[in-house]
């Protein structure tokens, strides 16, 4: 009897220990890197937002708490290549705009062999090709995942489109129907018959489009669509400037025209005073990045939530087809800093960031301006019904994806975009002609190679003409001739 | 020789030693900048090719002046911005000057408020005023309709002379206030003896000013004019947000310009040669102005 009650009371504190001890090896297990801050460095408040909507996860998974660091848009990377450079990081975990792929790529983490090494799983089939052959590498080497999936498409506001007197307008005076523009000659138009009156049926004074012509790149983001639909492409195999042949002249040519029906102040907007002119009802259409489609449906600012159409940016019609070339801009990728000293926990926390769940959170949220970037995310059943025509909308950036064109990815690309959008500019304010506007351009391009070294960039700009080749981007001289 | 004659007597290096703290600070964050900027200058140094960087000799000068026409554009744009700006700061800052001279009680609650907008860093004051400029909701446009001289859809920025008016405006709001306090401080030191004895003579109301007013203000006048000379050509935070240089390249300053040679293109080594170019213009110009007021200086004596 003695006995049996030791053992009850052995099996009683075996128990009991069993039932103290078990939930700490649990958790201990679960957070394997407790203890542990890593720093990221990001451009804007709204991405570190969209941080903190995964850091409770990272916590909770990993035990790693993330520090993060804004520096403005503007210096940005300017202030982190100057950290680079010096060979120190105070950023483990780093963001950055893949267009500058080559002012960065030295200064990341290969992330193969730590994929090997702790057995990471990216899931890479899950992530669209256009991104894979285009964004996350450095000769050769896969140094980042995407985080913000950036191209253009095109929003329109159905009420504009769809009114009976509008459409009977329309057809008188320019003899075909009124729709949503496929080709730059409708979208002209279009903007010119909806320009200065009351399209939606109101007595307003409302606008032909929308558009962001600032001079900081954004007018460059409205003209490369067109140049590269009328047969564009940066420069030839000896890297001479390609900009100013006709198709570039006839994409500003086009531009200069249509200006005056976009809304005043149009040559000093960025990304969201258009975006709010689209939603508020005051633009009938607009091409934008995808995140325009998340301020639509966004009920507590949007006016034309279930009004809104979405698609393709337009393009050119060449020989009966129509080619479409929007833009792939440098969007954000995020990418573990060579210099950092905790590597596998930043790793780790790339890792579950880019995971399809953790990932589909930031997106989804319309304050994060992040765009979807996994083939999941754009079949999310709860992204689909996020908001009336969340559906139509991702299945338009679905559509998108096997036309769009990237930023040249060169050493200096932000020189190159920076020197041709001042140019584009210039045209616009009407201080320079589009062709005079262009040369001045591409002569400040020939600077900037010469200075960089013609065959250094010969040879890098060689392998990425092969792989926008690869995704059927080519030079046609005689398509602006011919592209209606 | 005696070791002893090479140590400095107490007195010599005793005023070197209450100030070293200060000049080791000095040497820190004033001249080894500047003489790195000044050795960088020199190099090709490039943020986005690496830390390695060449001795290019005055490579980088001769670009700015000769080769780069959009830096040259900037001189004469700075140049447009200024020359307005200080005539306005000047007569407006005196116009302020005399009336705030004139008044017996609450000079000091309105001086200071008078002065509010020298207080408001530029970049605030920018966006401020970027939003009042705003077309359709902003207060400007809005006022300009009610008193049927403007439609809300007005656009500042649209056109380089209607962009360079706006800018001109907000930079005499800001920095009037500046010119105004330096005058008042400079009306208040003259003596009232000698316009008792103008008023003695004759000499009233416009004849006082004229005679005596402004010829003991001149050199006052000349101190915050060199001093707002020297602040114009650093005109950024204003440019940066209100028209970001444009339309086109109208507005764009030469503090801009080098902001963007070195932040967008990380062409540092040409931005600090660019830094040197504005720093030897501020500098000609400084002297150039107090030669030609010692030259009046000698005349009228």
């Amino acid at each position: 009897m003695r006995k049996l009650a030791i053992l009850a009371v052995v099996l009683m504190v075996i128990a009991l220990a069993a039932w103290l001890g078990l939930p700490v090896a649990e958790v201990k297990a679960a957070r394997p890197y407790e203890g542990t801050t890593i720093r990221a460095v990001v451009n804007a408040e709204y991405v570190k937002y969209s941080l903190s909507l995964v850091e409770p996860a990272i916590y909770d998974k990993l035990g790693i708490k993330v520090e993060t660091e804004v520096i403005p848009l503007d210096p940005y990377v300017a202030k982190t290549l100057l950290e680079f450079n010096s060979g120190k990081s105070p950023w483990d975990l780093v963001m950055f705009g893949p267009s500058f792929m080559p002012d960065y790529g030295r200064h990341l983490e290969p992330l193969q062999p730590w994929i090997e090494k702790l057995k990471l799983d990216f899931a890479m089939d899950d992530i669209p090709d256009v991104y894979k052959k285009l964004m996350l590498r450095h000769e050769g080497k896969i140094v980042s995942m995407p985080y913000d999936g950036d191209v253009h498409i095109m929003f329109w506001n159905k009420a504009a489109f769809e009114r009976a007197d509008n459409k009977k307008k329309f057809k008188a005076k320019h003899g075909y129907d009124l729709a949503p523009p496929k080709t730059w000659k409708q979208w002209d138009d279009q903007a010119a018959f909806f320009h200065g009156w009351g399209w939606d049926g109101t007595d307003r004074k409302l606008f032909g489009a929308g558009a962001s012509l600032k001079g900081n790149n954004y007018s460059y983001y409205w003209w490369r669509p067109r140049f590269f639909a009328y047969g564009g492409q940066y420069f030839d195999a000896g890297m001479k400037p390609l900009i100013n042949g006709p198709a570039g002249v006839r994409a500003l040519e086009e531009m200069v025209k249509t200006i005056q029906y976009y809304p005043p102040g149009v040559l000093l907007f960025e990304s969201e005073e258009p975006k709010t002119m689209l939603i508020k009802g005051e633009v009938p259409m607009l091409f934008s990045w995808t995140s325009t489609g998340k301020r639509v449906g966004n009920e507590k600012e949007s006016l034309i939530i279930g009004k809104a159409g979405f698609g393709i940016v337009p393009g050119a019609e060449i020989d009966g087809k129509i080619v479409h070339r929007p833009d792939l801009t440098p969007g954000r990728s995020m990418a573990v800093s060579k210099y950092s000293s905790k590597k596998e926990a930043t790793m780790k926390v790339l890792e579950l960031i880019s995971d399809p769940e953790q990932s589909l959170k930031i997106v989804m949220d319309p304050k994060t301006i992040m765009d979807p970037w996994r083939n999941s995310h754009f079949k999310a059943p709860a992204f689909r019904k996020a908001f009336p025509g969340a559906d139509e909308y991702l299945d338009a950036i679905l559509k998108t994806f096997p036309h769009v064109v990237p930023d040249p990815i060169l050493p200096g690309a932000s020189e190159y975009m920076r020197k041709l959008s001042f140019e584009i500019t210039e045209a616009l304010a009407k201080r320079k002609s589009p062709k005079e506007a262009l040369d001045s351009a591409a002569a400040e391009w020939n600077k900037v190679t010469e200075r960089r070294g013609r065959d250094k960039q010969k040879a890098l700009w060689s392998e990425k003409m092969s792989e926008m080749k690869s995704v059927g981007i080519e030079y046609h001289p005689d398509w602006a001739q011919k592209a209606k | 020789m005696r070791v002893g004659a090479l140590v400095l007597p107490r007195k010599r290096w005793e005023p070197f030693a209450f100030a070293s703290p200060s000049l080791v600070l000095i040497a820190i964050v004033i001249i080894f900048p500047l003489a790195y900027s000044f050795w960088l200058s020199f190099r090709n140094f490039d943020l986005s090719v690496g830390p390695e960087s060449e001795f290019v000799g005055g490579a980088n000068y001769v670009e700015a002046l000769i080769r780069d026409s959009r830096f040259v554009n900037s001189i004469w744009n700075t140049a447009i911005i200024i020359g307005p700006s200080l005539v306005l700061e000047l007569l407006v800052g005196l116009g302020l000057a005399l009336l705030l001279s004139r008044i017996g009680r609450g000079r000091p609650i309105i001086t200071a408020l008078l002065a509010i907008p020298a207080m408001v860093s530029p970049v605030m004051a920018a966006m401020a005023w970027r939003m009042m400029f705003g077309v359709k909701y902003g207060a400007i446009n809005n006022l300009g309709r009610q008193l049927g001289v403007i439609d809300v859809y007005f656009d500042w920025f649209s056109s380089p002379f209607i962009s360079i008016v706006a800018i001109v405006l907000v930079e005499v709001w800001h920095n009037t206030a500046f010119m105004m306090l330096v005058l008042l401080a400079g009306l208040q030191s003259i003596p009232q003896e000698l316009y008792d004895a103008g008023k003695a003579d004759g000499a009233e109301g416009w004849r006082s000013f004229w005679y005596i007013t402004l010829p003991l203000l001149k050199f006052t006048m000349m101190v915050g004019l060199m001093i707002r000379l020297i602040d114009l050509t650093k005109l950024f935070g204003l440019i940066f947000v209100l028209t970001f240089g444009g339309p086109g390249g109208t507005t764009e300053t030469v503090a801009f310009s080098t902001y963007l040679a070195g932040f967008n293109d990380f062409r540092m080594s040409y931005a600090a040669a660019l830094s040197y170019i504005i720093v030897g213009g501020v500098l000609a110009l400084t002297l150039v102005f107090m030669w030609v007021q010692r030259i009046r200086e000698m005349r009228a004596a």
